[in-house]
């Protein structure tokens, strides 16, 4: 199959009542559907005959507390041992980056920054006096150097007086 | 023959607030200064042309202004020229 999520165990053989899977029924068919083959359906009566409801939902409640990943906090931290902790891995990252020459050349030299971008982005803006100022200065200067030319004053090449 | 362009540099600095003023080619050359090195030409030509490319269509070259704690410097560059004016804080 291209699906990802396949595997070779998921085939149309295997009994609809097995806890393998997802695709399991968890109870016994009804015999008056008769969609499916003879064979079919006389399996599936003995199956519903073997599995009751309680057993049923006991492989239910099993099934669920071995993939159940519980997250709830367990043993609490201290904030002491915890600042200890957070010491401790900021020592052992510091030995390993400063170890391993091949990590080194990874990072890209990018700046740090600032500590505090909200003092400088909520500061005043650059005033439009200042702005005038080098506009004018600028267009000004551009002015005299077009205004540059070369004084001739002697010639550059002097004939010799060779006989 | 570049009198003129000392004269614009000398009446820059005369305004308050105003501790040098430089001029440099696009090539980094520096063409006069004032109150400043000489050698900050090459970074303020390079400063200008660097920003210009922030908006390559724009019909108006950018103004730059680098703030420190020591005072400012304001660059902008007109027609291959690039001005660059040093302030101090008043």
């Amino acid at each position: 199959m291209g699906c990802c999520f396949s595997d070779s165990s998921d085939k149309d053989g295997e009994e609809p009542y097995s806890s393998t899977n997802e695709r399991a029924r968890l109870l016994p068919e009804p015999t008056s559907s008769g969609q499916s083959g003879p064979s079919y359906n006389t399996q599936s009566q003995r199956n519903a005959q073997k599995l009751d409801e309680p057993s049923a939902l006991e492989k239910i409640l099993h099934k669920t507390v071995r993939k159940i990943i519980d997250v709830s906090p367990g043993e609490t931290v201290e904030q002491q041992e915890y600042n200890d902790r957070a010491h401790q891995y900021g020592i052992k990252i510091n030995m390993i980056l400063s170890g391993s020459s091949k990590i080194r050349t990874s990072r890209p030299p990018l700046p740090n920054g600032m500590a505090a971008p909200q003092i400088v982005l909520s500061s005043a803006p650059v005033s439009l006096a200042d702005i005038q100022l080098i506009t004018l200065s600028a267009e000004k200067a551009s002015q005299a150097v077009g205004k540059v030319r070369v004084q001739h004053k002697e010639d550059l090449v002097v004939p010799f007086g060779v006989p | 023959m570049e009198r003129q362009l000392e004269k614009h540099l000398e009446e820059t600095c005369r305004v308050p607030g105003i501790s040098g003023a430089l001029c440099a080619d696009n090539n980094g050359l520096c063409l006069a200064a004032r109150g400043c090195k000489p050698e900050l030409a090459g970074h303020v030509a390079s400063i200008a042309q660097q920003a210009a490319q922030l908006h390559p269509n724009s019909s108006t070259t950018p103004v730059i202004c680098i703030e420190s704690e020591g005072g400012s410097v304001l660059i902008k560059s007109e027609n291959d020229v690039t001005m660059a004016m040093f302030k101090t804080p008043l």
